[in-house]
């Protein structure tokens, strides 16, 4: 047994005494039982110095036993998984094996050497390192920054061990659905979710913590004539006979989003992997309670000074004495009453507590509190030897979840509550959140908000009167918070004290908004929960403004802190994203391709032989399509049929290039515009038909097309005659492209006549695959050889390849990929979707202006004619050579006028789109958009590269590297 | 030479058992045509004329050996396992285009799979609002898919070709993270 763990009826009912537990903390071996949390097995073991503070890397201890925790913060490491820096160990569930290290320090959290900083309190005061590091000008960049940065944060990532991870072990992300979403398990949420349950309605009550009950948990009450514990008790099996009630423990809410959707996040009992909740629900009862306040006194941080709710909680549900000499800081009697019997049940001696008109002066003790100080009425210093101080400042109501929803709060003068005034959206608060804390009340205020939401989605429900929310406890006396010489802390996580918010008032910032920026109050995980009320009341003693002006900073997402691999969920590994395949991708895995993602598409990259490279095997792939025959899956294009008797008019005006009068049976290059006069996208256009056309675009841009297209014939043209089909999935395409493709197209049972008369450039046929599934040829070529692209029904796409590499054989037939595809459509100047169709040029521009029909309408056309588009200062595509032939052109290079030894401050004339080694043409060749480049064939200029510093002199011509008249197009 | 014409699989028929819990899927070779008609009421008159029936927008129903899944108020696909649909296509060459081989119909078949599916969909697929014989065109955590059911253990999908390899290996990771 632990060394504070006792062993009474009716305490410790959160663990598990026959399952014993084994941890280690800072190395050393610890035990602790089934149940426990890391804070309540440190705290049986006797344990209170759990990490140092983020700034002044004071001593901290345990402060509460919830997710409002600001200052224990650990590493904590499963067996067998990486390290994870920032729990709360308030919050961490033990297990068998848990490594807990503690944060902060070094070499260890008893010395630490950063401690010192503790004694520069205030001279590291708000807006230190504004002020301080700002001379000389270079010195933040180069010196202040590098040092700081080592010392700044908190909890460290070791990416080592994450390469052990395995994400496939990672989170899931599930939806949920109802009508009634109750987030709090405590007696406001049990009894709104009960009411609601038993109207039949599909009610989800989530609860962050592992047990349903909340304050029930620990405080002893009488409720509607009968103890607590049986209310709970009678409650939760209530709870269990309505199947149309799910209870999710161990959930935090964490986000309030518009529309009822919340976001939970459901922690498993190993902690090892969790369930990202995604819960849409008609109305949202907020029920999450309150949480205590600390008092702001003079070095309040000490460890051993803790929520007084804390302290009973580790008593109540862990059977843990948190200290054996207690001094209870309390200034509500009911509440100071309760603990002290409590305390003493609990055999821990309470050796004083604060009285009416004390004020508590300071505190000592250097690793945990051993004195307090008080100041009483008659101006007597009384110091009280202790290692425990029992504190409360009075109750916030979490009203987080209400303001995600922009839920306007007002503090009440008085109380310095803090509650929603109205509905906001779907959330009603209810309970403690909303500032009602008598139990009996509570009752009668969750039942009358529980109908007040199902009247409002419809269901009928006798109404029953509406409690008037008065909050009605007053718990806070600013004298208690008594001035002193040592820091007193406002913001335990963010190390902010009293006189910070005197600063920053001091130097002028009034607005709480800006306090919270200068000082970080109410910044990182802790969100204000325990800091927020504090600095609000500060702030408005320190000004004399009352509380309410004040107003409050904003609340986002999250309420707490969520990891990125539990928001990742499922989302890891190879289910990053959908991955799609095309129909030859099985194929090809057996011709040992190398894929690559583009976009979504595993897409064939290069297929090489046994120990060639990349260089070497694409070099093979693109001598083979200039000299034989290779194919190319050209599948992901996207497709689409358009009919109707008004398909050639809707795509005349789709495309700016001229297709009235195009013959049945042929294809013709397409350039999109969009509405500015821009390059859209390029693609073919094939006429099947005299009312059938089908349309080609480009990979990245398939969708979006797709997407234009469906939008114009529905909204902008829905008097034409036209029926859009997307036939991209449908069609397995594979381009046979080389000097010897005619002769392999005749060999293969595609029922069509390949020869150049009845198939030349340009044509489309539709034949019949075996004699019994139609297929599509066209005769276009993206490589700059002859070319065939075969589209087949998907499904026999993989015995087509295979059947095209046994009849090509003789051929030399060779798959290429898509690295092979860019050299050679570079050494044929063909243009590319995100290299020379970059969004911002025009048919002009890339020297497709002879494309453009200007006797008809197309989108984009009025546009087009902007004097901005036309001027001969824009960046036009042309071709650029090395001078000297065995230079590289370097990749991603830019152009210059003069050589960049000789002038390195020179303004840019345009920059490259593409440059590869061309093995047919044996030199660099390279794509560059150059300022007012087609008047600039012939002249020499410069390609550098700023990353490389690599520059070499090339000379403008044309874009076309290869077989510029076409020959070989056309076989 | 016309082994090739046998059409491919794009998924392997499966079945995964976790926690006693068996969930199957298996791909069906289905004929599938797509139709679209400029009214709602041109294509109520389609069904009419050719099944005997009219199938309201968002459902599906089966006639004649055909499955009719309107999933727009305009659009329609037609299933059939058994018979030819070219007819449909031949007579109405206008609305109608062959899809085959570009959806996959998938069918999945166990426990409480309609629940199942419902954690990962984008749309309560068991709310009220929901009605009998649904099709529902949803997302499917980061798929697109289209699916309807006959009853809380069996439903049926179709989703683009391409994604299909990918979509089962997460049903089966999402499975399989179940226990």
């Amino acid at each position: 047994m632990q060394i504070n763990r006792f062993n009474l009826p009716g305490f410790g009912y959160s663990i598990d005494l026959s399952e014993p537990l084994t941890f280690s903390f800072d190395g050393h071996q610890l035990t602790g039982f089934a149940g426990d949390t890391v804070a309540s097995a440190l705290l049986a073991n006797d344990i209170h110095l759990v990490a140092r503070s983020i700034k002044f890397h004071r001593p901290r201890g345990i402060l509460s036993c919830g997710l409002e925790e600001p200052s224990a913060l650990v590493e904590c490491t499963m067996p067998g998984c990486a390290p994870v820096p920032n729990l709360k160990a308030t919050e961490v569930q033990l297990s068998e094996g848990l490594i807990v290290k503690s944060q902060n320090n070094w070499p260890s959290r008893n010395f630490d050497v950063l401690g010192a900083l503790s004694f520069g309190t205030k001279f590291l005061q708000a807006g230190f390192y504004y002020k301080t590091f700002k001379w000389p000008n270079w010195g933040w960049h180069r010196v202040y920054e590098r040092i700081i940065r080592n010392f700044a944060g908190t909890g460290r990532i070791d990416t080592d061990s994450l390469d052990n991870v395995d994400p496939s072990g990672c989170g899931d992300q599930r939806n949920e659905f109802c009508q009634i979403l109750v987030i709090g398990g405590g007696l406001a949420g049990l009894n709104a979710a009960l009411t609601c349950a038993r109207q039949g309605l599909h009610v989800v009550l989530i609860e962050q913590d592992t047990n349903l009950g909340g304050s029930l948990l620990w405080r002893k009450s009488s409720i509607n004539n009968t103890t607590s514990d049986r209310w709970l008790k009678e409650a939760i099996g209530n709870l269990e006979r309505y199947p149309n009630l799910t209870i999710l423990t161990r959930t935090l809410a964490f986000g309030n989003y518009d529309h009822g959707l919340v976001l939970a996040y459901q922690s498993s009992e190993s902690g090892e992997t969790g369930i990202f909740w995604k819960i849409r629900a008609q109305r949202i009862l907020v029920a999450t309670g309150a949480i205590e306040r600390p008092l702001v006194f003079p070095n309040n941080d000490r460890p051993g000074i803790m929520l007084a709710s804390a302290v009973r909680a580790y008593l109540k549900r862990y059977a843990v004495r948190p200290g054996k000499r207690a001094f209870v800081a309390i200034a509500d009697a009911t509440e100071r009453r309760e603990i002290t019997e409590e305390l003493i049940e609990a055999a821990i001696e309470v050796v004083g507590t604060l009285g009416s008109g004390e004020q508590i002066t300071d505190t000592n003790g250097r690793r945990r509190i051993s004195s307090i100080s008080i100041r009483t009425p008659d101006d007597r210093i009384v110091r009280h030897h202790c290692d425990l101080v029992c504190m409360s400042g009075g109750w916030t109501p979490v009203a987080h979840l209400a303001a995600h929803v922009r839920g306007n709060l007002t503090l009440n003068t008085k109380t310095q509550v803090p509650f929603t005034t109205k509905q906001c959206g779907s959330v009603l608060t209810l309970g403690g959140s909303r500032g009602v804390f008598d139990r009996n009340a509570v009752l009668e205020d969750s039942e009358s908000q529980a109908i007040e939401a199902m009247v409002q989605i419809g269901i009928s429900v006798a109404q029953v009167n509406k409690l008037e929310v008065t909050v009605e406890k007053t718990f806070v006396e600013p004298a208690i918070s008594a001035n002193g010489k040592t820091a007193a802390f406002v913001d335990f996580q963010n190390d902010v004290t009293r006189a910070d918010l005197a600063q920053a008032l001091g130097e002028g910032y009034l607005d709480i908004e800006l306090i919270k920026r200068y000082t970080a109050t109410g910044m990182g995980t802790d969100q204000g929960k325990t800091s927020w009320v504090n600095s609000i009341s500060e702030v408005a003693a320190l000004t004399g403004r009352a509380p309410e002006q004040l107003g409050h900073t904003t609340f986002r997402p999250p309420y707490s802190p969520i990891s990125f691999g539990g928001l990742a969920g499922a989302r890891t590994g190879q289910f990053l994203s959908p991955i799609r395949r095309t129909p030859l991708h099985s194929s090809f895995e057996k011709l040992d391709c190398v894929f690559q993602t583009s976009g979504q598409w595993l897409y064939s990259r290069y297929f090489p032989k046994k120990y060639e490279t990349l260089e070497q095997a694409v070099n093979r792939e693109v001598r083979a399509v200039r000299t034989a025959v290779g194919f190319v899956d050209m599948s992901t294009l996207g497709k689409f049929e358009v009919k109707g008797p008004d398909a050639e008019t809707f795509i005349s005006r789709l495309y700016c290039n001229n297709v009235s009068g195009m013959p049945v049976g042929k294809v013709r290059y397409g350039l999109m515009l969009r509405e500015d006069g821009i390059v859209f996208d390029d693609g073919t256009i094939a006429r099947l038909g005299e009312e059938h056309f089908v349309l080609t675009a480009t990979t990245v841009n398939a969708d979006a097309v797709w997407q234009w297209v469906t939008r114009l014939a529905q909204i902008q043209w829905p008097q034409l005659k036209v029926n859009l089909t997307n036939v991209s999935e449908r069609w397995a395409a594979i381009a046979i492209a080389g000097p010897k493709s005619r002769a392999l197209l005749s060999k293969l049972p595609l029922g069509i006549k390949a020869d150049k008369n009845n198939f030349p450039f340009t044509a489309v046929q539709e034949g019949v695959l075996c004699g019994k599934e139609i297929c599509r040829i066209y005769a276009v070529s993206y490589s700059g050889e002859m070319c065939f692209e075969v589209n087949i029904p998907a499904g026999y796409a993989a015995g087509f390849v295979e059947k095209l590499i046994d009849v090509g054989q003789q051929f030399g037939i060779t798959p290429y990929g898509l690295e092979a595809l860019d050299v050679l459509r570079i050494e044929k100047g063909h243009l590319s979707v995100g290299r020379e169709i970059d969004g911002r040029t025009t048919p002009n521009d890339l020297g497709l202006k002879n494309l453009v029909c200007n006797n008809k309408d197309f989108i984009g056309r009025a546009l087009l004619n902007r004097p901005g588009l036309k001027s001969n200062q824009r960046l036009q595509l042309v071709g650029l050579t090395t001078v000297n032939n065995t230079l590289e052109i370097p990749a991603g290079g830019v152009i210059v006028e003069e050589s960049p030894s000789k002038k390195p401050q020179q303004s840019l004339s345009g920059w490259l789109t593409a440059a590869i080694y061309s093995p047919t043409l044996e030199i660099w060749i390279a794509l560059a958009l150059l300022r007012d480049g087609h008047k600039r064939h012939g002249e020499q200029l410069w390609v550098t590269s700023p990353v490389t510093g690599k520059s070499t002199q090339v000379t403008v011509g044309r874009t076309c590297f290869y077989d510029v008249e076409g020959i070989r197009l056309h076989g | 030479m016309a082994d090739f014409m046998l059409p491919d699989k794009v998924i392997n028929d499966s079945q995964w058992e976790t926690n006693g819990r068996v969930l199957s899927v298996f791909e069906q070779h289905a004929s599938t045509i797509e139709g679209h008609f400029r009214t709602s009421q041109a294509l109520d008159e389609f069904c009419q004329s050719s099944f005997d029936q009219i199938v309201q927008s968002g459902t599906f129903a089966i006639s004649k050996d055909c499955q009719l899944i309107r999933f727009s108020p305009f659009s329609i696909y037609i299933v059939s396992e058994m018979s030819e649909l070219d007819h449909f296509w031949l007579e109405f060459p206008e609305n109608f285009t062959e899809i085959t081989h570009g959806k996959c119909l998938l069918s999945f078949q166990g426990d409480r799979v309609l629940a199942f599916f419902r954690s990962y969909c984008s749309i309560d697929l068991m709310g009220d609002s929901v009605p009998k014989q649904a099709i529902v065109k949803t997302l499917f955590v980061d798929y697109e898919i289209l699916l309807w059911w006959f009853c809380d253990n069996h439903l049926e999908l179709l989703i683009d070709r391409s994604f299909a390899q990918s979509f089962v290996d997460f049903v089966q990771t999402a499975f399989m993270r179940r226990s």
